[in-house]
């Protein structure tokens, strides 16, 4: 899609991985949310460049969230931070506590070059701090962070579903993990497994709710993850009828009572892939477990990995001679994009480029 | 700083009353009384040279610290001395020195530009001809940065912020002239 | 034209050789006798640098401090490709990476490695979060035989100190302030 939305339609358009995921919202009137960001393969903001394609001006970006700190998810942060200018910015509860920040300025102060997300969150905070901006605003479950004035059309209401005070307190523990002790080496922070504080967004357009599911998992415990979520009182109890599938289709993140509880029976849905390690999301098994649930789901890219880089023949030898295995990760993010008008959520238009599949 | 099995095979050399020089087979290390030098002539080990650079400042963060170059050398070797010759003129014209000098050539040319950075200091390109070998030509890049030894102990912690940060523009920079000279000749 | 890198031993005298990073320094005079005692002398070297073409004398070259010279001959190892490489997860024989292309830092690729093939002196850095640097290219020996070769080189830098934890619990204390929280 080369046109703007209508001021009346809700656009969702998913671009991942480049690496990481990011989600570009039209929320009726003008108005984008960016939740996340990853980047383009001359390492700009996706979301910029998408919003560019379209002739959208980044200073129509009112509100920017980034879901959690992994660098899979605030690839150039900090920059979609500075080129949007009028946005407010958002984060986790869970990284402003001491444990978290003091993680992040040990990350910035230890000489590891490149990126990790909590060196990108401590540029983002520097770039705040510096501009005068004031400090990113603090998300928790049942948190309202926007609602359109009375009189304005289409209505709009955006909500932070997460994370739950169990979830942050989760959270600080397992960030406390992660400081280096004295003598130890100087490292990158790996990237945790685990990921407790995702921050949820729902929100509705006129008649239209979608979720963004981020990175939030199913948990045992009804106080943490999608289970704090269905359980609580405090949020907006309409269904949605789109779903930004959590955390790549993972098995980790499925929770059968939230696609029960939080949505309409066989919503629109949308995922982007993952690769790490021997780790390839969505699994071949998460694949038929979602077309199971619904028929309209579609994958911004079959695979997160794409051709191996063209190289001199004796360093194409010495690389099959050297490794087990060898992939490259996708260069450009595919892309989905969702619109429809904002008093008919059944009548969806899906703009679903290749790379990007139904599954 | 250094493996283990590295330091039992290192060499240390003295030679000199101020000068002491310790050698790995991917590093030489010299240490006069104003100058700390790191030498590889293995690429896979710069990164390794610039972070035992780093290790030491480390260990040395109250030393006040003048400057920081940064070298890098490619020998250019042509097919024949004459190709030599040739680089020699392009870079400085014979007939300048015809009539004071009876068959002059190239012995050495050095030029200096300033920083584009916004950093103290300036690149300093040298061109030599090598001893024994008539059809090969040194080409020598120094990014020289200059840094005030009086503010401690940020001089080191300046140091090895621009190692850290500077390292893959220093890389590209040396990279981008010597591309430049092998140009002359085409 | 071919380009190589030089084929003599390091020669100190001329100024640099290969990568060379060389900071300068006001040594102190407390620190200066740690680093001149138990040294001994020997005659500088002229510097082995020639004037170019029509059988011309050498030129030679000094520096203002004599600075010693190699005795032995190094291979040397000139890189076809060099990538930074991140460890993302560690098993008993084998870890996989995620590496980025420093000939073209857009290209990002992951890779997974036998631990055969790192050093042993190396084997104790690996874990998630380790950084290391790959490089193929050709290894010539002085001798003048070339051979292709994989290296893989952990990086060691300066393990954390009191000071660092302290600097960075402060850094992150006055940003709280700023913010209010």
């Amino acid at each position: 899609m080369s046109q703007r939305p209508e001021d009346d339609e809700i656009e969702i358009t998913l671009l991942g991985p480049g690496r990481g995921e990011c989600c570009v919202l039209h929320v009726g009137g003008g108005e984008w949310l960016v939740i996340d960001s990853c980047v383009t393969q001359t390492g700009h903001p996706a979301a910029l460049f998408y919003l560019e394609s379209l002739g959208v001006s980044p200073t129509a970006v009112r509100w920017i969230v980034a879901t959690h700190w992994h660098d899979d998810h605030i690839r150039c942060f900090a920059t979609l931070v500075e080129k949007c200018s009028q946005a407010r910015v958002f984060h986790s509860a869970a990284l402003e506590k001491d444990e978290f920040t003091v993680l992040a300025a040990l990350d910035a102060d230890s000489l590891i070059e490149g990126s990790s997300g909590a060196k990108e969150m401590w540029k983002t905070w520097t770039y705040l701090k510096n501009s005068g901006r004031g400090s990113p605003e603090l998300t928790l479950s049942d948190l309202r962070i926007f609602q359109r004035p009375l009189g304005l059309s289409p209505n709009c209401e955006i909500w932070a579903l997460s994370p739950s005070n169990a979830s942050v307190a989760k959270a600080i523990t397992n960030f406390s993990t992660l400081i280096a002790k004295v003598g130890q080496p100087k490292r990158a922070i790996p990237r945790p497994e685990r990921n407790p504080s995702s921050v949820v967004i729902w929100v509705r357009t006129g008649d239209v709710i979608v979720l963004l599911g981020a990175d939030l998992e199913r948990t045992s415990e009804v106080s943490r993850g999608w289970q704090a979520i269905i359980n609580s009182n405090g949020r907006p109890l309409e269904q949605a009828h789109l779903i930004k599938i959590p955390h790549h289709g993972s098995h980790d993140a499925h929770d059968q009572a939230m696609w029960n509880n939080l949505l309409v029976p066989y919503p629109i849905a949308g995922l982007t892939p993952f690769k790490q390690g021997n780790i390839n999301l969505p699994r071949n098994s998460d694949r038929a477990r979602i077309a199971s649930l619904t028929s309209q789901a579609w994958l911004t890219r079959d695979n997160a990995t794409a051709r191996p880089k063209r190289r001199p023949r004796p360093v194409t030898k010495t690389i099959k001679e050297a490794t087990r295995r060898f992939e490259r990760l996708s260069i450009n993010p595919g892309r989905v994009t969702f619109r429809c008008h904002s008093t008919q959520p059944v009548r969806w238009t899906v703009d679903a480029p290749s790379p990007a599949i139904q599954l | 700083m250094i493996r283990q099995e590295e330091v039992d095979a290192a060499k240390i050399e003295i030679i000199h009353p101020e000068v002491a020089a310790f050698q790995l087979d991917w590093l030489l290390l010299q240490v006069t009384r104003n100058r700390l030098g790191f030498h590889s002539n293995r690429e896979s080990h710069y990164e390794a040279a610039r972070d035992l650079l780093i290790g030491t400042l480390d260990l040395l963060r109250h030393m006040p610290t003048r400057a920081l170059g940064v070298n890098h050398n490619l020998v250019l070797e042509y097919e024949t001395q004459g190709h030599c010759n040739q680089l020699g003129r392009e870079l400085v014209p014979e007939n300048k020195w015809t009539t004071v000098l009876q068959r002059p050539a190239m012995a050495r040319v050095e030029e200096q530009g300033e920083r584009t950075d916004g950093q103290d200091g300036y690149i300093r390109v040298r061109i030599e001809p090598i001893l024994d070998e008539g059809t090969k030509v040194l080409c020598e890049v120094n990014d020289h940065f200059n840094l005030s030894p009086d503010n401690l102990p940020s001089s080191t912690v300046a140091i090895v912020k621009l190692l850290n940060e500077e390292w893959r523009n220093i890389a590209e920079r040396a990279t981008h002239i010597i591309q430049y000279v092998e140009t002359l000749l085409r | 034209m071919t380009t190589t890198n030089t084929t003599r031993p390091l020669d100190i005298n001329s100024p640099y050789s290969e990568m060379a990073v060389t900071p300068a320094f006001d040594i102190p005079p407390q620190a200066r006798s740690p680093v001149s005692a138990n040294v001994s002398t020997t005659a500088p070297r002229n510097d082995q640098m020639t004037a170019l073409g029509h059988d011309r004398p050498y030129l030679p070259v000094g520096l203002p401090v004599p600075l010693p010279t190699h005795t032995e001959a190094q291979p040397l190892f000139t890189a076809l490709q060099k990538w930074q490489g991140t460890v993302s997860q560690v098993t008993d024989s084998t870890f996989s990476a995620v590496l980025l292309d420093l000939l073209e830092p857009s290209v990002e690729e992951v890779a997974e490695f036998d631990l055969e093939e790192v050093s042993r002196g190396d084997l104790d850095l690996i874990a998630p979060g380790a950084v290391f640097y790959w490089s193929i290219g050709y290894r010539t020996e002085p001798s003048g035989e070339r051979s292709r070769s994989s290296v893989l080189v952990f990086r060691r830098l300066p393990a954390w100190s009191e000071k660092d934890l302290q600097r960075a619990t402060d850094n992150a204390k006055e940003l709280r302030n700023n913010f209010g929280w």
